[in-house]
């Protein structure tokens, strides 16, 4: 019995214009409410597109917990929000076991779900509780399930962990362990907002007047756009431009800069080369296109990198950021690669 | 690039070739192939400026260094300079054109040049290698993007044709350095002038000893031992001077050296035997017998000694028309032995095989023993032969020394004209026909200047030169008329201030075949004048010496006369160019006995060039010599003295010229002159 070919599943053009509309609409909808940060903006609906997580860095003030709550709010996903303190235990975020009294009159354990069963968790200063809390939320993150009791429970889908962090400050803080870091699709650095962006934040935050909200989508949806923007095509030669970037930000590379080599202790992992090819998916689309460019790939360099980045002491001590090491590292690195030769056939050796 | 696309194509199917049609992919192909086509002409027109500056540069360098040193002329500068412009404009071209260039790197260079994002080369990716890109829902999306972006795109503008700035300038700028270091004057481009003129005629006269020496090779006498010495001596001879092609006093000298060796192999007295063969052919002639081997011995054929022998041999069988006629035989008996003295010293055998013919075919010999007349007249046959193939041999080695002589004097020759008239040194003539030393090449203002060039002259085969007429004044040259002062004629361009004088005409002949010279009152002179000395080449042609004292007549048919020599040599068909030359010395009109001149009739051998007459008249001109010998001495020993000193003149006939002019101041030049008549001949001075 012969079976017939699949017909090769098609992507319309709707689907694509769909997603350009959904993710404009997005950026509308949380402009209303959040004045300026639109990379910001953009970045974090990259990071959710791509079912990633966000490490927001910035002072207090700026918005960041403002912005995911929107965010949660345009997307109609259940929200959760934990501050983050130095006595916060695991169990106060992935859940605990309570014992109860059952009808019958005996007692037994139940799980009682922590907030991080929730679509969107915003972990407010994340960087103030100690590590062994901070771990609490790696597996939730990577793996989407938590572990309590040995035994293990899927956290809802979509599920995306904003966190926020103080640059300032830092003294009782905890700084976040490279392995966590290194899941945190971007890292997004929130700017102080400029003086336009200012007098506007003032006037929408100073009267009684609220901006509504829109659902624009809902958490299927956002899923739905990732599966999507997984399907559009990379040309070879703009993956290796990729891989090439994070290679250069090892200092042990041949072809790593300078800068590379005098400040940074250890580069990116592969994850970070996966986040530069996934989201550059995701800004093509964004951008009406179907295949992705160089620059889609350097536009997400920094929020991809910057985290993955570990300064050496030399590169702490002159203050080096590694967004700096970043800008030299595309500066140096080449889009394209000298063509090699076309393969000649191998000499007999006689 | 086609073979490219074929094994592009040849990969496995793939889903994405499923979805597009190939139709649609060779429309994204040609269009990535126009944007191509496109930018390698941006490449040439960007480049372009490059080449030029690499000739450029290449040329101003060669222009600076030829300042420097003599090393390049101008043209050949300006040759190096256009031929580096025009090879690095091909290779520039060849480079943009031919560069092979696959599909997707084109395709990627037309994304980062035009702006496209790469939608060309991930399409033409997605399309040919799956397994790189892997299959993409967005498959037919994305080719349909690329394809309509390609399509709508007008490319003149992100990839203009516009040639760079800076180089640009910098041709601009290097144009006129170029053409200053070009222009302005040099004074190394006449030395390297000469140096390659010298240079080509000695490979032009190697060529010409080859030709000869070939020649000689296929000689029915080869095996000569004279002639094989000969040959060799020529081989020499040949890789001498092109060891020395740089080098003319070294080639001069080798030339020279192998006229001195020839000049072993020569027979002292070849024209003695030559005359006598010539009285042996009339003497056979006058006979009837023996017509038929004097017709044949007349000829002028290689050949000639053995049809000549032939026909003796038939004479041989019929001694019996000597029996039947004794007068018949008493004359042949006669001219016979008469004949026999003439070979007496010349040809020593031949001389016997005469007289025992001629004692056998006396009358009562012939009567009393007719065989003996018959086999002493084939004897004669075969002796003969014998002396003709010597007598060839002879001719040949001639020969040989005449192309050695000519090229002798076409390499000393060689890269003077420049030089003369760079340094001025222009011979003026006053308007009452006084020469003035230095170059020949202008007139006075009452003659008419006659230049032909030896190759001229030697392309014609036989011209016959008339000058007739009583005049008192100078005259020489070919081609006068209405001469009054003083013509003079440049045959090689040479002949600084050398002059004929005669008093009641001079004539010239250039003959390969046969000079003929008529004068004015029924007396002709070949040359005339003590010191007179003429010499013509024509190419291969003929070659005349003559050196006539007070006007006696020169020999024979063009034979050796008493006090004169002539040479005729003419063969191979005169369709080479040769070099005419003509020496004039003034000599004292006392000197000269004007009514003595007598017609000589120089012979050359048979040539197949073309025959060019010109007959000259002039008026009479009444007087004598205006410029005595005296007077004209010095500037001529001024010339000598500086082509000496500029080494013009091979080391070894310097102080033979040099004595030559101090004979001649001292008033011993009738003796110099004779001696010495070869040696300036040969240089020209």
């Amino acid at each position: 019995m012969t079976m017939a070919a699949p017909t090769p599943k098609e992507i319309s053009p709707e689907e694509a214009q769909d997603f350009r509309d959904i993710t404009r609409r997005i950026e509308q909808e949380v402009g209303k409410l959040i004045v300026g940060q639109r990379d910001v903006v953009r970045n974090v609906m990259i990071s959710i597109i791509a079912g990633g997580h966000v490490l927001l860095e910035g002072v207090p003030g700026l918005g960041k917990t403002a912005l995911v709550r929107t965010i949660g709010e345009v997307l109609e996903l259940h929200f959760s929000r934990i501050q983050f303190t130095p006595d916060l235990m695991p169990a106060d975020i992935v859940g605990t076991n309570i014992l109860l009294d059952d009808p019958q009159g005996g007692r037994q354990f139940r799980f009682q779900p922590g907030p991080v069963f929730t679509n969107l968790l915003l972990a407010d200063e994340i960087n103030r509780a100690t590590p062994k809390t901070q771990s609490a939320l790696l597996e939730a993150m990577q793996e989407k399930t938590v572990t309590v009791s040995n035994r293990s429970y899927r956290v809802e889908r979509p599920f995306f962990v904003l966190a926020t962090q103080n640059p300032i400050d830092m003294e009782g803080t905890y700084p976040l362990p490279e392995a966590q870091l290194d899941r945190f699709f971007f890292k997004l650095t929130v700017g102080f907002p400029k003086e336009d962006e200012l007098m506007q934040i003032l006037n929408r935050t100073t009267t009684r007047e609220q901006a509504r909200i829109g659902k624009i989508a809902n958490g299927q949806k956002i899923m739905a756009m990732g599966d999507l923007a997984r399907e559009i095509p990379v040309a070879s030669h703009v993956s290796n431009y990729a891989a090439r970037l994070v290679l250069a930000t090892h200092p042990e590379n041949a072809e790593a800069p300078a800068i590379t080599r005098q400040f940074i202790r250890f580069g990116a992992s592969p994850r970070a080369a996966q986040t530069l090819i996934l989201a550059g998916k995701i800004v093509a689309l964004m951008d009406g296109r179907f295949n992705v460019d160089f620059a889609d790939i350097a536009a997400v360099a920094h929020p991809a990198m910057r985290h993955r980045l570990i300064l050496n002491f030399e590169g702490e001590a002159e203050g080096i950021t590694t967004d700096q090491v970043i800008d030299e590292i595309l500066k140096a690195v080449p889009q394209q690669r000298a063509e090699p030769k076309p393969a000649q056939p191998e000499k007999v050796k006689k | 690039m086609s073979q490219l696309l074929e094994r592009e194509q040849t990969s496995p199917k793939t889903k994405n070739q499923e979805i597009i049609a190939p139709a649609e992919y060779q429309k994204l192909v040609d269009n990535v192939k126009r944007i191509e086509r496109r930018m390698r002409v941006q490449e040439a027109v960007r480049w372009l400026p490059f080449a030029i500056l690499a000739g450029g540069i290449i040329g101003l360098v060669a222009a600076l260094v030829s300042r420097l040193t003599p090393i390049f002329t101008t043209t050949q500068v300006l040759t190096l300079t256009l031929a580096a412009v025009l090879i690095g404009v091909a290779i520039m071209l060849g480079y943009a054109w031919l560069r092979p260039r696959r599909l997707l790197d084109t395709a990627r260079r037309a994304d980062r040049l035009l702006g496209l994002k790469s939608r060309t080369s991930t399409a033409i990716e997605g399309y040919n290698h799956p397994g790189d890109i892997g299959y993409s829902e967005f498959g037919r999306l994305q080719f349909k993007d690329a394809q309509n972006t390609l399509t709508n795109l007008k490319f003149s503008k992100a990839i203009p044709l516009k040639l760079p700035r800076n180089p640009s300038l910098a041709v601009l700028g290097l144009i006129p350095l170029l053409l200053l270091a070009l222009f302005l004057p040099n004074l190394f481009s006449e030395q390297v002038e000469q140096k390659q003129q010298v240079q080509q005629q000695i490979q032009q006269e190697a060529h010409q000893l080859e030709q000869l020496k070939n020649q000689l090779q296929n000689n029915a006498n080869k095996d000569d031992p004279k002639l094989q010495e000969l040959i060799k001596q020529l081989e020499q001879t040949k890789t001498e001077i092109e060891k020395n092609d740089t080098n003319k006093d070294g080639a001069l000298a080798a030339l020279d050296k192998a006229q001195q060796d020839l000049q072993q192999l020569n027979n002292a007295n070849a024209a003695a035997e030559k005359a006598a063969m010539d009285a042996l052919a009339r003497d056979f002639k006058n006979n009837d017998l023996t017509k038929g081997a004097g017709d044949a011995l007349s000829q002028t054929g290689p050949d000639r000694f053995d049809k000549a022998a032939d026909q003796l041999n038939q004479a041989a069988n019929n001694t019996a028309a000597l029996q039947n006629n004794p007068n018949q035989a008493d004359q042949l008996s006669q001219s016979l032995a008469n004949d026999s003295k003439l070979f007496s010293k010349s040809d020593p055998a031949l001389a016997q095989k005469l007289q025992q013919a001629s004692d056998a075919t006396k009358s009562d010999a012939v009567n009393k023993n007719p065989t003996a007349a018959s086999q002493a007249l084939k004897d004669l046959a075969q002796q003969l032969r014998t002396s003709g193939q010597n007598q060839q041999v002879q001719d040949q080695v001639q020969q040989a020394q005449s192309q050695l002589q000519k090229s002798e004097q076409k390499i000393s020759q060689a890269g003077q004209q420049n030089q003369n008239s760079q340094q001025g040194q222009l011979q003026q003539q006053s308007p009452n026909g006084q020469p003035q030393p230095g170059s020949s090449n202008q007139q006075s203002s009452d003659g008419q200047m006659s230049d032909q060039s030896g190759d001229q002259s030697g392309q014609q085969g036989q011209q016959n030169s008339d000058q007739s007429g009583d005049q008192s004044g100078q005259q020489a040259g070919d081609q006068s008329g209405n001469q009054s002062g003083q013509q003079q004629s440049d045959q090689s361009g040479q002949q600084a201030g050398q002059q004929q004088q005669g008093q009641n005409g001079q004539q010239q002949s250039q003959n390969g075949q046969q000079g003929q010279q008529q004068g004015q009152n029924g007396q002709q002179q070949s040359q005339q004048g003590q010191n007179g000395q003429q010499q013509s080449q024509q190419g291969q042609n003929g070659q005349q010496q003559g050196q006539g004292q007070n006007g006696q007549q020169q020999g024979q048919n063009g034979q050796q006369g008493q006090n004169g020599q002539q040479q005729g040599q003419g063969n191979q068909g005169g369709t080479k160019a040769g070099d005419g030359h003509i020496e004039n010395v003034y000599a004292n009109s006392s000197l000269v006995n004007s009514q003595n001149g007598q017609q000589v009739n120089v012979p050359g051998k048979q040539g197949s060039g073309p025959t060019n007459n010109q007959q000259v008249n002039s008026n009479q001109v009444n007087g004598n010599s205006s410029v005595p010998l005296s007077d004209a001495i010095g500037a001529y020993k001024n010339a000598a003295s500086e082509a000496i000193d500029k080494n013009y003149v091979p080391i070894t006939l310097k102080d033979v010229v040099k004595q030559y002019f101090n004979d001649l101041e001292n008033g011993t030049g009738g003796s110099s002159s004779n001696s010495n008549s070869n040696t300036s001949n040969n240089n020209g001075k």
